[in-house]
């Protein structure tokens, strides 16, 4: 028998809700500093019903793909390289470790001369850190691939490229797809930091710092929530496509 | 009780000659030594040995997926990488690709060769047909009870037709009841191909049950003890368990076996 399934994920967002709240209505917080929720998404729902924000969401959401697409062009094929050739990780295993744990809008200045205050230097400050975490999966998935899976289709005569293509590929197949899910949730944070700075007047970061600067503090709380939503369902998005391309994983 | 040498080589399919192995990882573990058997097509042989004596080490070598240290081996006079083994593992759950249906693992050796899809599909069906399990051919592994899966794992083997089959304790992990019948099945499909069979083993019953000889080998590194004939007669049934001829067969095995196992304590 199947129980139904309840929405006991709401239960905890709804008692913080409901404790912000309180705190609002006893007055504890200076309401320019911590407004109500009550205001917030009464804003959040005033600039949905606008719909200039789209514009907004949309442009993020181009950036965010934009630097997504790229790092999975270059994380997945220089993961597979790292993970077959023991030689390449011992080259390159350094540098990966070491920028992908450094802070990468660190290095946002630097993207700033080097591609200017356009797009690129943003989306390029996303392929920093994005290809890495695809990169390093993948490496991983070449690496932990099922051996017995490999002398089975070795002693059934699967060579070269099928044995890549059809083997290797699926058994990191749910390595990349983790690696995908922080490089994508990662991808929107990188590119609303980077909006906050410089380089741009469109965009969900631009909008959110441009209400704080100007005090419009129950507008920067909404679009910080909308914010959230827009990562939650990219991350829904994945999610569901995971289910469906590697099933096997799951079970 | 039957020393079998190489001298009978004249109609051997499959010959090992001298066959050393010694792993290197870094201190030296010597697995196989100085192996030698010849093996009649048509014929099966099961291999019966202490665990970790270097069984599967052999089985890899027979099918060209470990290179031997010293000795060789030859399948129908030609080297093993130029021969099509068909290898089946105990471990059925890793060997299977969970990505495909059972159809498409079935099919996965005829891609590789580049068989007309029309051409695949056919042998697929049929094979599916033929062992029960077409109503099973969209199913993904993991839907699959492990008979099942072991099943599916043979009949991918018996679609690309090898030219011997290697199987490697197939039915371990299965229960009591599911290895009784795997065995008379395995005898059926052995029957009706005709294709030599190295079966390994470490059940002193399936190895008497199945085979025409039983090859007996030591500790690591394993030598071939003893060969060991055995005269049932064929299709066998498994109330033939309990027959004297069986019984005599059974204690012939153990006695060298266990003469094996008091030489390391």
């Amino acid at each position: 028998m199947k129980s139904i399934k309840k929405p006991v994920g709401l239960l905890l967002p709804a008692v913080i809700i409901a404790i912000w709240q309180i705190i609002s209505i006893l007055n504890l917080v200076n309401p320019i500093l911590m407004p109500s929720p009550v205001s917030v998404f009464s804003t959040l729902f005033k600039i949905l019903l606008s719909g200039e924000i789209l514009v907004d969401v949309a442009m993020t959401l181009v950036r965010t793909f934009a630097g997504f697409f790229l790092s999975l062009v270059i994380g997945i094929p220089l993961g597979i390289l790292m993970g077959y050739h023991k030689k390449v990780y011992n080259y390159l295993g350094f540098l990966v470790d070491f920028f992908i744990g450094m802070p990468h809008v660190a290095l946002f200045p630097l993207f700033l001369l080097l591609f200017g205050i356009g797009d690129e230097a943003k989306i390029m400050v996303v392929v920093l850190a994005s290809s890495l975490f695809i990169l390093v999966n993948t490496m991983y998935g070449i690496r932990y691939a099922n051996k017995l899976r490999i002398i089975t289709s070795k002693i059934m005569k699967v060579s070269g490229f099928d044995m890549f293509r059809k083997v290797m590929i699926m058994e990191a197949m749910p390595y990349i797809f983790a690696g995908m899910k922080v490089a994508l949730s990662f991808s929107l944070v990188l590119i609303i930091a980077t909006e906050m700075l410089i380089g741009t007047n469109v965009g969900l970061g631009y909008k959110i710092i441009n209400a704080q600067l100007i005090y419009q503090t129950p507008e920067m709380y909404a679009l910080i929530i909308l914010a959230g939503f827009v990562g939650y369902f990219l991350n829904k998005i994945l999610l569901i496509m995971e289910k469906k391309i590697i099933h096997w994983n799951i079970k | 009780m039957v020393r079998v040498s190489c001298s009978i080589a004249v109609i051997a399919m499959i010959k090992i000659k001298n066959l050393s192995k010694s792993f290197f990882t870094p201190q030296k573990i010597h697995v196989l030594d100085d192996i030698s058997l010849s093996v009649k097509d048509g014929e099966f042989v099961t291999i019966f040995g202490p665990n970790g004596c270097g069984k599967t080490t052999m089985l890899y070598i027979l099918a060209g997926v470990e290179k031997p240290t010293g000795g060789h081996v030859l399948i129908n006079g030609r080297r093993v990488e130029d021969s099509r083994a068909g290898f089946i593992f105990q471990n059925y759950n890793d060997t299977l690709l969970p990505w495909r249906t059972v159809q498409g693992n079935i099919e996965f050796a005829l891609e590789a060769r580049g068989m007309a899809k029309a051409e695949r599909k056919k042998i697929s069906e049929d094979l599916l047909s033929k062992f029960g399990l077409h109503d099973f051919r969209d199913k993904y592994p993991y839907n699959l009870s492990g008979g099942m899966k072991q099943m599916a794992a043979i009949i991918r083997t018996l679609a690309y037709d090898p030219e011997f089959f290697l199987m490697d304790e197939p039915f371990g992990s299965l229960d009591y009841i599911n290895r009784l019948k795997m065995g008379e099945e395995i005898q059926r499909i052995w029957m009706e191909t005709g294709k030599t069979v190295i079966f390994v083993s470490h059940d002193i019953d399936e190895a008497i049950f199945l085979a025409d000889r039983v090859v007996v080998l030591s500790n690591r590194p394993a030598k071939i003890k003893e060969i060991v004939k055995v005269g049932l007669p064929r299709p066998r049934k498994f109330d033939m368990l309990n027959s004297s001829k069986f019984i005599s067969t059974r204690k012939k095995v153990l006695k060298i076996f266990k003469s094996e196992t008091y030489e390391i304590d």
